[in-house]
């Protein structure tokens, strides 16, 4: 294959020739040169609105304080030291944290069984907020875990009034469009689901709890009572 | 084989070097010192005019190199740069604030929540972009900034700009070419050698 060259690339990305036969049945084929007249062209599309903009003459300078609350909050996760050593304490630290922040039944439903405690691994976690801050003292929290060679969301939640429904348990995409149901939060507000192998995390991201009502439709009721995004 | 690719002139000192990641990696704090001179003004500029405001910028500035350490044993200096690694942590904490922003908003309107949000990643990408499109412009020598400024401000063809510049055809040509491959290579940040 004969590809186009680059000041073919340019003048056609650009406008200042239009393609002949050649090279449009060339263009139809190759997705590569394709690729690059496109590349060109948002560039030379971006590059006109900066300049018609105004180039700023320099990049802003952060302030000093900036670097400082850097240089405290690394500081004080353990300067010099090899990352291996202390990555895996702090992870495990931050779960514990989550599970105490959480409510007390939480720690005893999770954690109560030391099997499990010994072979999950944490993978992510989520503070689970109402959704646009308020709801009086709702909250909660969402760990997954990979446990027997399978991936497990611990969901927890306090302060919840469920009222003439029940809450049900989903994981969103970050766009909210796609989602899967893992099922019902019970009243103690503590459980936990398996997460089908198929279903990746860092897909659907989102810990949603929903309070639904008792008519039989199994679709998201958009009454969601706490969401939180899983992070690692 | 030489790659046809629009290729950026590399320009070694203008971009963290190897040895600086290693250390990075290793969790030496010095060069996440270094890695903040060379890329803060970047991030901060991203989070302006991303986010508009003064105190957010400097927040996701904040965020991006905390992050960055946090999670410095996910960098690998051998697969990509360390610039284009630390955007595209800036660009998912942008996204994410900017998330949380029309999530706010839309609740406060109705409680159907999720229908209108948009992923912002778009937009994200589009306010980088131009970010590192100027980057990249004002490092150009000024006779390719002069060159592309015709070509894309102007709007000359390249035989206008010779006509324009008094310079010969074949040299505008080749500046505008070099111009392109620095500006096209803007996510990439280390240009292969040419």
């Amino acid at each position: 294959v004969r590809h186009l060259d680059q000041d073919q690339l340019i003048d056609l990305a650009l406008g200042w020739a239009h393609p002949n036969g050649e090279q449009q049945e060339h263009l139809h084929e190759c997705g590569e040169c394709r690729g690059e007249v496109a590349r060109i062209a948002s560039t030379a599309i971006t590059t006109t609105a900066v300049l018609r903009e105004g180039l700023p003459e320099r990049l802003a300078e952060p302030p000093s304080r900036v670097w400082s609350a850097i240089e405290r909050e690394v500081g004080a996760a353990g300067a010099g030291e090899r990352p291996r050593r202390w990555r895996t304490p702090v992870l495990v630290a931050a779960a514990v944290l989550g599970l105490l922040v959480g409510s007390a039944i939480t720690a005893a439903v999770l954690w109560g069984r030391t099997g499990d405690q010994q072979s999950a691994v944490p993978v992510a976690t989520a503070r689970l907020a109402v959704p646009g801050g308020g709801g009086g003292g709702a909250a909660g929290n969402a760990e997954l875990v990979r446990s027997g060679g399978r991936q497990v969301l611990q969901v927890s939640a306090s302060g919840l009034e469920a009222g003439r429904g029940y809450f049900e348990v989903w994981l969103l995409d970050a766009g909210g469009a796609r989602m899967y149901v893992l099922g019902t939060l019970p009243a103690d507000g503590a459980t936990r689901f398996t997460v089908p192998d198929g279903v990746a995390p860092a897909d659907f991201p989102v810990v949603d709890i929903s309070l639904q009502e008792f008519n039989g439709d199994p679709a998201h009721s958009h009454n969601s009572v706490l969401r939180g995004r899983l992070r690692s | 084989v030489v790659s046809r690719r629009l290729q950026p002139a590399t320009s070694a000192s203008r971009w963290i070097d190897d040895e600086c990641a290693l250390r990075f990696a290793q969790g030496e704090q010095s060069a996440l010192r270094e890695i903040y001179e060379e890329y803060g003004r970047l991030v901060f500029s991203i989070g302006l005019a991303a986010l508009r405001q003064q105190s957010d910028a400097e927040e996701l500035t904040r965020q991006t190199f905390t992050e960055a350490w946090r999670s410095r044993e996910s960098f690998e200096a051998t697969k990509g740069s360390l610039r284009s690694w630390l955007l595209a942590i800036t660009r998912n904490l942008v996204a994410d604030r900017l998330r949380r922003l029309a999530q706010e908003r839309e609740l406060r309107r109705s409680s159907l929540v999720w229908e209108s949000v948009t992923d912002p990643i778009v937009a994200v990408d589009r306010v980088v972009d131009r970010v590192l499109v100027a980057e990249e412009l004002r490092k150009l020598p000024e006779q390719e900034r002069t060159v592309v400024r015709l070509a894309f401000f102007e709007d000359l063809t390249q035989n206008q700009i010779a006509e324009r510049t008094g310079l010969p055809l074949g040299t505008v040509k080749s500046h505008l070419r070099r111009g392109l491959g620095r500006l096209c290579g803007r996510w990439e940040g280390r240009g292969a050698t040419p």
